[in-house]
């Protein structure tokens, strides 16, 4: 041994040509790393409207080709009779639902709240409609939505899962591969967004069942908002641009049938509510085949105007339906 | 000495091909998943760390309560926290509410009732930072049918299956699932114990006293946190009704950071209402102040030291002049009276 460190020794042994060689290729290995991160780095990240985001999925039309638009309207305090008659004005749910259809039913289950505060669909009204739906004949009726807070607690505690299943239906929780993107052509906000996809895959008839909301931006929460609980994502990005997002839904999903519950109506405080004082006996029930029109019925019940919720008229100028509910002549129940 | 370069053995290219396999295929997985991205799976992701899930808990009992609980509530769900970027995933519309009032944080549960099979409870208990933000929304939610809770606090009410408080800087809401006096009692001693092991900086919100007693509805006392009567620039503005000869009046008063401020905000109300079509009147013999009148309503307003006060859409001009005089009394003794 000379003293030396074994290791310097090793070093020594390189000759200056492969040293200079094996620098340039250590140099051409940091050039090559370097270029390959400046072809994958996207200085302006992801882009709304991309031309190359995929359009996904698209929803089919569940609405009823060759029918006028029609809306019925029953008054009482008991669900299951009102929505029965409200039916029975717009032809009966033969009409709408015939042998062998599968129908899916779009709650409105965003909060793990109970039913008496009336923030979620009521689950009489779940119960009575899946009955109806099969009756009529369909093989299958499922139940879903993609509710705000935890999907099991919310279906669990507003009572719709129990509604739901003890009258022949089938819930769907949402769960992460449900999901498939969807662009509205032409929309300004629904353009590539994970929408709950795997309910719609089996399903020929779709009926929305939405209560009657104050809601503190939108003015208030109805059918058209009700297919906010189809967007997944970070969706309440949406809420800076309510009526717009909400014109866009009306415009997204056709479906056969929406309900409207304004049996017991939340007046303030929504779309949460809390209180029993913040709700309103209003004992009406409508069923419509046109959003716009059940909407805008449903804002003089708690005390609005069509003209109170911008997204009304711009779903109609959209041409999503009218908000002149009285085109439609609706057909009133007679009230027991 | 040797100078060719040692080969490398066997073992070591076996290794190095398997080290570069493993970043291959990393680098592959890391492809596939980024052309699949989903932002439903960071909701999704986001949910599960942030709010735990509390149908996840068979056994209940296994969660720790965020509050004493009385004999017969035992805890149903998990607690949930939320901060400001998550608020909307537990209230959804509500959320901006609560944000423009300076929000911090909401921590809630549900509890159940272990006399009935049904009943249930959940606690929102909101940090708000401070005891005028909490006020913020307590005030701006107020029920109809609100009835006095003193027992828990100033600013605390009851309505048929709900309470409603301020404790400190947070707003605490408790709601039954369904009415009955049983229930009641049970939230009633919840939310005291919730009082009792939460203790508080005691604060004051002066600008309420602020407000003439003489036909004033307390209950009505509002503060609205951001953009009152639809000017930008009014923020933290305390309201208050007043019913006078048979007559229904709205004041307000606002505390500003200093005199020349709240000069020059009641300069630019003045200005906001009269770009409007508003039309300026007298000073209704109160100094300093202007009479606004704009589509047939009244407003008055002016600027005492820090505070900046009047009368808003009135619809009788003398009946707003009485009572702008007198809060504007109100305000010279208690600045009189200032230590």
């Amino acid at each position: 041994m000379d003293g030396r460190n074994p290791k310097n020794a090793s070093m020594d042994a390189i000759k200056r040509r492969e040293f200079l060689i094996r620098c340039a290729k250590a140099g051409l290995s940091v050039c090559a790393a370097g270029a390959l991160s400046y072809w994958f780095y996207d200085p302006h990240g992801p882009q709304r409207g991309s031309a190359k985001q995929s359009t996904g999925v698209r929803l089919a039309d569940f609405s009823i080709s060759g029918q006028k638009p029609r809306m019925g309207i029953a008054r009482g305090a008991d669900r299951a009779q009102t929505v029965r008659q409200a039916m029975q004005a717009v032809g009966g749910i033969e009409t709408f639902v015939k042998p062998g259809d599968r129908v899916l039913l779009k709650v409105n289950a965003a909060f793990a709240s109970p039913p008496a505060l009336s923030a979620t669909t009521h689950p009489q009204l779940v119960a009575e409609v899946t009955r109806l739906c099969l009756k009529a004949g369909a093989v299958e009726v499922i139940v879903t939505d993609n509710p705000i807070n935890d999907p099991a607690s919310c279906f669990a505690l507003t009572g719709i899962a129990r509604a739901a299943e003890s009258s022949g239906g089938r819930v769907m929780l949402p769960a992460e591969p449900f999901f498939r993107p969807i662009t509205l052509p032409g929309a300004k906000l629904i353009r590539n967004w994970p929408l709950l996809f795997e309910p719609f895959k089996s399903v020929n008839k779709l009926i929305g069942l939405a209560p009657i909301k104050d809601h503190h931006r939108s003015g208030a929460s109805m059918t058209m908002k009700n297919w906010y609980g189809l967007l997944g994502g970070r969706r309440n990005i949406f809420h800076q641009d309510i009526h717009t997002i909400i014109k866009e839904l009306a415009l997204m999903v056709k479906p056969t049938l929406v309900i409207l519950d304004g049996t017991t109506s939340m007046v303030t405080n929504g779309p949460t509510g809390g209180s029993l004082s913040d709700l309103k006996e209003t004992r009406t029930m409508i069923v419509s085949t046109d959003q716009v029109a059940a909407d805008a019925y449903g804002a003089s019940l708690i005390g609005k105007t069509a003209g109170d919720l911008p997204y009304i008229g711009m779903a109609a100028a959209a041409g999503a339906g009218t908000a002149d509910y009285a085109l439609l002549k609706p057909v009133f129940a007679p009230e027991n | 000495m040797n100078t060719k370069a040692k080969n490398p053995s066997r073992f070591e290219t076996i290794l190095s091909f398997g080290i570069l396999s493993v970043l291959v295929l990393t680098a592959g997985v890391i492809l596939v998943r980024q052309s699949h991205f989903n932002p439903a799976v960071l909701q999704l992701a986001a949910d599960q760390v942030i709010s735990g899930s509390p149908a996840a808990l068979p056994a209940s009992q296994t969660a720790v309560a965020l509050v004493p609980l009385p004999q017969n509530v035992s805890v149903l769900t998990a607690p949930e926290t939320f901060g400001p970027d998550t608020l909307s995933d537990k209230i959804d519309g509500k959320a901006e509410l609560y944000l423009s009032a300076g929000f911090k944080r909401l921590q809630s549960q549900r509890f159940s009732d272990t006399s009935t099979a049904e009943t249930w409870m959940e606690v929102f208990i909101f940090d708000m930072a401070s005891q005028k933000n909490a006020f913020a929304v307590y005030s701006s939610q107020q029920r109809d049918d609100a009835v006095p809770s003193p027992a828990l606090g100033r600013y605390a009410y009851r309505t048929a299956n709900a309470l409603y408080w301020v404790h400190g800087p947070y707003y605490v809401e408790l709601i039954a699932s369904e009415a009955s006096e049983a229930i009641q009692n049970r939230m009633q001693t919840l939310a005291e114990a919730f009082n009792r092991v939460t203790p508080v900086a005691t604060e004051t919100i002066t600008e309420t006293a602020l407000f003439p007693e003489a036909g004033l509805d307390p209950q009505s006392i509002t503060l609205i946190p951001a953009d009152a009567f639809g000017f930008e620039k009014f923020d933290r503005v305390f309201v208050a009704e007043y019913h006078l000869n048979g007559s229904t009046l709205s004041a307000f008063v606002s505390a500003r950071g200093s005199p020349e401020t709240a000069t020059d905000l009641a300069a630019a109300y003045r200005t906001f209402l009269l770009a409007f079509g508003g039309r300026a009147l007298d000073d209704g013999g109160i100094r300093d102040a202007v009479i606004v009148e704009i589509m047939d309503e009244y407003d008055i307003i002016f600027a005492r030291d820090v505070f900046i006060a009047g009368v808003h859409a009135a619809a009788d001009k003398n009946q707003a002049v009485a009572l702008a005089r007198s809060l504007d009394t109100s305000i010279e003794e208690a600045i009189r009276g200032r230590p």
